[in-house]
């Protein structure tokens, strides 16, 4: 028998029974869901509220203004973020104004301290790029931003620690009552209890009703939301508010404890208490409504959207009390904004009602406030991580790469009675894949570390709720043994042999970042030059990058002048470096580069370790654009995949990613995952293509697509994502000519599984660090003919700096950065100057870029090879190329698609001796296609 | 008059083609919408006798990884790409392994082999 059963395991319920804790009660909490934090906690704006907003007097108003004052102690005490960043809401007109001063009046009422209406001037001065139009503004300096997961998991832990028993996937189906007390039936058990409190959120009423008459009814809100990249979060110095109307508080802009810009939300009534996906309509009116406040926002930043809901009563204010009809079940419902700020107070205002049912509640001596810190690894200092990961090196491993996330602080959340046993608990508790790449990268090592800890089988391991599938069984129907994630490639010895003095960083000629086909081609190139002391840089467990994966063939035609597979490829670049004795660093992250060629880097044999190079060598390559990045609405189950993740799973790490999947976007990844699907003898229902052609290559339109029977559905897109566990389906339209749905157009298409071959982003992260000047066009740096960026000293080359299509490329642009880093070597020790001068190159018209952006005529070969993109289908056209006004070359092109990278080859001789100023490649327009 | 239409697959072009036998000249072959010398070649290839390389992974013990990639050692009719995938899929080797290692020798009776295109292990 317990003394206390809480039913539902949010930011409420983990906060009272944190609170109930303190005291001898034998207490369990019941959560029908497989994680704490799963509903309305896990999907909103996450701020503490100042508290001026509710009306005087009610529960909202007392239990706000109090929880808002117990954050600092409370997030400090759970280690848990918390910032008071202050809040704005922001007037537009004089009648906003009064608005303002209505709201000033009723929060001095809630005896919230120090707001303040302040005026024009001022408040552009606080905010800036704020519109103009904004007149003024109430300055809410209370108002705060958490984590509202974290803290809701950090309460859970502290409670566990205390003696509160979890029950996880545990659906209260009955309760019935005697003079003993309660009987509550979950999942064919049934837990006896003296008294129940009622936190289930969105099923409060559902709850309330199994033992009480009808009474208060939850009708759900949904709120959507954009979610941006990290370092968009300085765009809201503080929660920015428009001014509230009588549908509610508005779109707001905030920052989040990581530093991303949430942008959101809207307010819809929904039908059911699951309904939270997505919509096209929410989103278009939250941009609409986020750029009244601020223009200019970067929208190209979004990484996620997603939506939560509200548990609103027609009630208004919370409701927390006893019931009526029934003693010793306290119901706490309706628990809508301000619900997170006035969580702490909640928990403290119900523990006050048990004291007072039970006449008394006796402390514990013993209360453990805080299990375990969740101070991200990279947020602590140098010795503070020397130290974790002399204790523990799986801290020197990074499994997340967009966030920096190690192995060791993943391991850890999964310990514990709350620790996380899902993909999406893991998320909540340190992020990894919560950041630009979506999981992208990380998701299967994720996995493979949940599986290994929990002693599972990888298909077994689930996103969020049972039935969340990732994986549906493995290739060739074959088991697979859990195998140790350390280094598959031969790792050759890296030290540079050089003595050192004390306490100086160890020195190389020459660093390349990354080992895939860009960095590997670089490395050799700078070799044969004569560079000495070379030292790769390998973030995975093996060389080789994205061309292990990329089993296919069609490789090397240009290189090695025979048809490879990608194994193959990278092998013989592997077997170059190992000839030439080249050093490498497998399974090693770069965390940063610096303009002055400093290299900072982690990993479980050294720890955290500067290096300083004389030149550096970027090839850190790309990342796919994700479901996030392109706003398609819908919910977010299991079975979304970028295709290349999907690629991984089924060529590397044998596992099948579904049995009926759509391939969205027809680039070659796409059609060569399509092909691969069906040859592990699963169904391809479509591949979707927005544009009226396929993107890929003619040759893998036939070969992948044609080949298999596969639909391929051109001038169609999806609109809505289906599902609440694993994709059910989706709803797809033909789109017009500006690629938009076409309405009246809409039908279902059954599925289980969606890939997304959507397009590539270089992967700039670290040349940003290092202050390099990137091209909006390419998303890569601007370089030269000899692949040097900006930056003197720091050379890119193959996707980091422009996407290519076939990898013969990539390996040709990374020979000339090898051999452009050597000569720069060679010219700093013997000092040697440049002659000529320094021309640009021009895209006009249809061309979207050129790469190199500049060429030094003293540095640049007898030829130079610049490469292009072009913007739509062209037949029969001519590229012009002019030096300042005189023609210098034509070149003819039969076709010219924005999927195939153009090469045109320049001879030095062909350009003028004289100085000009930019040489411009025009697009002279034959037949359109 | 069997007529088929293909696209050729040799530049970006993509020209669609109508290959059919030519009545009075058996072994001929009437090739429209094509542009060039060597899309007729490929067109009387793929009519005739079209093939393709295969590229999957068999089972590995023994290894880092639990599969390897694998190729046919030429291209194999295109008409066999199933039932060779049958065969790779009945395959499970022990590790380590080289690149080219055979894996598959003979597959089918084709003279075709299954061979390992990365060295692992």
């Amino acid at each position: 028998m317990y003394d206390v059963a809480i039913i539902g395991a949010g930011i409420i319920g983990t906060s009272i029974a944190r609170e109930l804790s303190r005291y001898n009660l034998k207490i369990v909490l019941i959560e029908k869901d497989s994680d704490v934090a799963n509903g309305a906690t896990k999907a909103n704006s996450a701020i503490v509220h100042a508290g001026f907003d509710p009306e005087p007097g009610t529960l909202k108003a007392i239990l706000n203004a109090e929880g808002n004052r117990l954050y600092e102690n409370l997030c400090s005490e759970l280690d848990v973020p918390f910032h008071r960043t202050g809040s704005l809401v922001i007037a537009f007109c004089d009648d906003e104004m009064k608005t303002l001063h209505n709201l000033y009046k009723r929060g001095r009422e809630n005896g919230i301290p120090g707001l303040e209406i302040i005026a024009k001037e001022k408040l552009h001065q606080i905010e800036d790029g704020l519109n103009d139009e904004a007149i003024g503004a109430l300055y809410a300096p209370t108002a705060g931003i958490t984590d509202p997961y974290l803290l809701s998991i950090a309460l859970a832990e502290s409670a566990a620690a205390n003696g509160v028993k979890f029950l996880f996937d545990s659906t209260v189906s009955a309760i019935s009552n005697d003079d003993a007390g309660f009987a509550i039936s979950c999942n064919e058990k049934v837990i006896k209890t003296k008294y129940i409190i009622n936190a289930a959120g969105l099923y409060a009423d559902t709850i309330n009703e199994l033992l009480n008459p009808p009474g208060f009814k939850i009708k759900p809100t949904r709120g959507e939301y954009f979610l941006l990249d990290k370092k968009t979060g300085r765009y809201a110095k503080h929660v920015l508010f428009p001014c509230p109307t009588a549908l509610g508080k508005g779109v707001l802009l905030t920052a989040t404890c990581h530093g991303n810009l949430i942008i959101g939300p809207n307010a819809e009534k929904v039908d059911s208490p699951d309904a939270t996906e997505t919509t096209t309509a929410g989103l278009a009116y939250i941009r609409a409504n986020a750029e009244k406040l601020k223009k200019n926002l970067p929208f190209d930043e979004v990484i996620t959207s997603f939506s939560g809901l509200r548990a609103k009563t027609d009630h208004g204010d919370f409701i927390i009390e006893e019931s009526s009809h029934t003693p010793g079940f306290i119901n706490v419902a309706g628990i809508d904004s301000p619900g997170l700020a006035a969580a702490p107070a909640i928990a403290l205002h119900v523990t006050g009602i048990l004291d007072q049912i039970i006449g008394g509640l006796a402390k514990k001596q013993d209360f453990i406030p805080m299990v375990k810190s969740h101070t991200p690894f990279m947020y602590l200092d140098k010795e503070a991580k020397d130290k974790l990961i002399d204790e523990d090196p799986r801290f020197g491993r990074i499994i997340c790469r967009c966030e920096n996330i190690t192995e060791g602080e993943i391991v850890k959340a999964i310990e514990g009675p709350v620790g996380a046993r899902t993909v999406d608990g893991i998320k909540k508790r340190t992020r990894p894949g919560g950041g630009r790449c979506q999981g992208g990268f990380c998701g299967p090592r994720v996995m493979q570390i949940i599986a290994r800890e929990l002693e599972i089988n990888l298909p077994d391991v689930i996103k969020d709720n049972p039935g969340s599938h990732i994986l549906t069984g493995t290739t060739k129907d074959k088991t697979i043994e859990l195998r140790d994630s350390g280094p598959v490639g031969e790792c050759l010895p890296y030290n540079s042999g050089l003595t050192l003095e004390e306490g100086a960083k160890e020195l190389y000629d020459l660093v390349v970042i990354g080992g895939g086909p860009a960095g590997m081609a670089a490395a050799v190139a700078a070799r044969e030059q004569g560079t000495d002391s070379i030292l790769v840089i390998e973030r995975d467990h093996e060389l080789g990058g994205i061309l292990q994966q990329c089993i296919h063939n069609g490789f090397g035609l240009h290189q090695f002048k025979e048809e490879l597979t990608g194994p193959e490829y990278a092998e013989r670049y592997i077997d170059m470096l190992k000839e030439k004795g080249i050093r490498c660093k497998l399974d090693t992250m770069v965390l940063s580069v610096s303009r002055d060629r400093e290299v900072t880097f982690v990993n479980t044999a050294d720890g955290l370790t500067t290096i300083q190079a004389k030149a550096i060598v970027l090839g850190m390559g790309c990342r796919e654009r994700t479901r996030g990045a392109i706003n398609i609405p819908g919910t977010r189950p299991a079975g979304i995949f970028s295709a290349g993740t999907a690629q991984r799973f089924v060529n590397i790490e044998g596992y099948m990613v579904g049995k009926k999947v759509v391939v969205f976007g027809s680039g070659d990844i796409g059609l060569i995952m399509a092909r691969r699907i069906v040859l592990e003898g699963a169904e391809v229902v479509a591949v979707i293509e927005r544009k009226p052609y396929s993107e890929g290559l003619v040759r893998n339109y036939v070969q992948c697509v044609e080949d298999y029977g596969i639909p391929m559905l051109l001038q169609h897109t999806i609109v809505d994502i289906k599902g609440k566990n694993r994709v059910e389906g989706i709803t797809i339209a033909k789109t017009d000519s500006k690629k938009e749905p076409i309405p009246g157009t809409y039908r279902e298409l059954e599925c289980d599984t969606i890939l997304f071959s959507r397009g590539l982003i270089p992967e700039n992260e670290l040349s940003k660090g290092a202050g390099v000047v990137l091209d909006r066009a390419t998303g890569g740096p601007v370089v030269n003919e000899a692949m040097e960026t900006s930056v003197e000293g720091i050379f890119a080359c193959g996707n980091v700096v422009h996407v290519h299509d076939l990898v013969d490329w990539v390996s040709m642009e990374s020979w000339r950065a090898g051999i452009g880093a050597a000569k720069y070597i060679k010219r700093c020790e013997e000092k040697t100057k440049l002659g000529g001068f320094t021309f640009k190159t021009k895209p006009l018209n249809a061309i979207s870029y050129i790469v190199p952006h500049q060429v030094r005529t003293g540095a640049m070969d007898d030829i130079i090879e610049l490469y292009m993109r072009v913007r739509g289908q062209h037949k029969n056209a001519e590229l012009l190329l002019k030096a300042g006004d005189m023609e210098v070359k034509k070149v003819k092109k039969k076709v010219l698609s924005p999927g195939e990278m153009v090469s045109i080859k320049l001879s030095k001789a062909d350009l003028p001796v004289e100085p000009f100023e930019a040489l411009s490649i025009e697009l002279v327009e034959g037949e359109k296609a | 008059m069997e007529e088929k239409e293909m696209i050729c697959i040799l530049c970006p072009l993509g020209c669609k083609m109508q290959v059919s036998k030519k009545e009075d000249q058996p072994g001929e072959l009437k090739v429209r919408g094509i542009q060039c010398k060597k899309g007729k070649d490929y067109a009387y290839e793929e009519f005739h006798n079209p093939t393709r390389t295969l590229t999957s992974t068999v089972a590995i013990r023994n290894t880092p990884l639990p599969r390897l990639p694998v190729k046919t050692s030429k291209p194999l009719p295109k008409e066999l790409v199933y039932k060779a995938m049958e065969e790779i899929n009945k395959v499970e080797i022990e590790g380590p392994v080289k690149m080219g290692a055979v894996i598959i020798k003979n597959l089918m009776d084709t003279d075709i082999d299954i061979v390992a295109t990365r060295s692992l292990g």
